[in-house]
């Protein structure tokens, strides 16, 4: 009656397949959403460079009742993961109380942190709210980089201890640390502080423009000459288990999840087919049954219908298309159009295809009857 | 003799998909799926029913025999339970 799985393997990944790669299939084929991911505040106590929120002056964030009210709308749309994200979630005085209404309509709560709050007395009250699981920000092996990363003195040691208090409830903590020109040469002492404190630590090698379109945070984006040199076999040991593979468009009708497995929403209401792509499709305070509005909002099917077209046409004569982690609302944001290359994608494919070549040339020459 | 209800683990989130329960059990960082039939048994775990009482439901629904819908549902919450979906 049953299947047992860890495997997070993505239907564009062409892993093997199982039952949670094909539910996952038919959440993007069937636009059957499983994922909201709602930035509560974006109040922050950091002040990281290539953060991507862009805040609306004037604009007013829900209040608590509202949200409440929001995560039930969501409940009945489908998805079964909620994801607080920010600013900083932890920032807002009510998140205790948000957090345990998702808990209460059955969600599976993820927590996206800077972890610069969480004292002791903050970690015994997520132990008890039990999370899926909590991802902190960590920019960094030392307080240097890290500090200059976030822009607030102190920030590595109290983020470190944060880390420590929620291990110390047992709590799943992953660490993702967006790779930078500042941090780029940590990425080993990262991976070493993740284990000792027995976390799974993901490095991000993509910067996206701010959400109005503002490209400086690319200026901190790691040179090309790194990225290459992460997908060698210097890295292995960090990236061996995120080896690329082609998109398989034999499973999947589109490049991506967008306006299909999962759904953004800012702090003030608005939804958008994904975290990237900020398209407005409405606002959550004046839709009553988003159920219906999910299927018939012309927003969300117009970037349905893109994401078909993109690996039929972008992508269709691109080198290395297959690779490629084409990003819709990041072509949007840096070129006007959601189907246009945009300037990182070609170094994103080529370093993709490279790492893939590699696992490949690796696989063959493993003896026989070993994996 | 009256038997101990199963309750679902507190901390459990599911929901259903094409008819299909996906359980996501915070802690283990597991996902399960069940199949329609391991779906409906889940639906039924309702913190007043125990196996027997599922049993028959199962065995009425799925016209299938009383013995043998007990046996599987048995086997089934403890499948269950080793995945600590079970309270």
């Amino acid at each position: 009656m049953q299947a047992t799985l860890k495997n997070e393997d993505l239907p564009h990944t062409g892993g093997k397949s199982n039952p949670y790669a094909d539910l996952v299939a038919r959440s993007w084929n069937n636009a059957m959403p499983m994922t909201a991911l709602w930035e509560i505040t974006y109040a922050c106590n950091h002040k990281c460079t290539f953060c991507y929120n862009s805040p609306t002056r004037g604009a007013r964030e829900l209040t608590t009742e509202e949200i409440k009210d929001g995560l039930r709308k969501i409940a009945d749309l489908g998805c079964v993961f909620m994801v607080f994200s920010g600013g900083e979630p932890l920032t807002r005085p009510d998140f205790f109380e948000i957090a345990w209404a998702a808990k209460k309509l059955g969600f599976a709560i993820r927590i996206y942190t800077n972890g610069y709050l969480v004292d002791e007395i903050v970690a015994r009250k997520l132990r008890e709210l039990a999370p899926f699981e909590i991802e902190i920000s960590f920019h960094g092996s030392r307080p240097e980089s890290f500090d200059r990363l976030t822009g607030i003195p102190g920030s590595f040691n109290r983020v470190l201890q944060g880390v420590r208090n929620l291990r110390a409830e047992n709590l799943k903590v992953n660490l993702k640390t967006p790779i930078t020109k500042w941090n780029q040469d940590e990425l080993r002492g990262i991976k070493t502080i993740g284990e000792e404190l027995g976390c799974h630590v993901e490095f991000d090698p993509t910067i996206t423009p701010r959400d109005d379109g503002d490209t400086s945070p690319l200026a901190l984006q790691a040179d090309m000459d790194f990225l290459d040199r992460l997908w060698s076999s210097e890295f292995v040991d960090l990236t061996h288990e995120e080896t690329p593979v082609p998109r398989d468009d034999s499973k999947v009708t589109a490049v991506c999840g967008t306006g299909r497995s999962a759904i953004a929403l800012d702090p003030y209401g608005n939804f958008y087919p994904c975290v990237q792509w900020r398209r407005k499709a409405g606002n959550i305070n004046e839709v009553e049954d988003l159920r219906s509005f999910w299927r018939t909002s012309p927003v969300l099917n117009e970037v349905r219908r893109i994401a078909e077209e993109i690996p039929l046409t972008t992508l269709k004569d691109f080198e290395h298309g297959a690779f490629a982690s084409f990003c819709a609302g990041v072509a949007e944001v840096q070129t006007g159009d959601p189907k246009n290359i945009y300037p990182q994608l070609r170094a994103n494919a080529q370093v993709r295809a490279a790492r893939h070549a590699q696992f490949v040339t690796i696989q063959s020459r493993q003896p026989e009857g070993t994996s | 003799m009256s038997e101990a209800p199963l309750r679902k683990h507190p901390d459990a989130a599911s929901r259903n998909y094409d008819g299909e329960a996906f359980i996501v059990v915070p802690g283990l960082g597991e996902y399960n799926i069940l199949n329609p039939i391991g779906t409906r048994v889940w639906d039924l775990i309702d913190g007043q029913r125990g196996i027997s009482e599922i049993a028959q439901v199962i065995s009425d629904e799925y016209e299938v025999a009383s013995d043998l819908a007990e046996a599987d549902v048995k086997s089934f919450v403890e499948d269950l339970r080793k995945h600590k979906m079970l309270a």
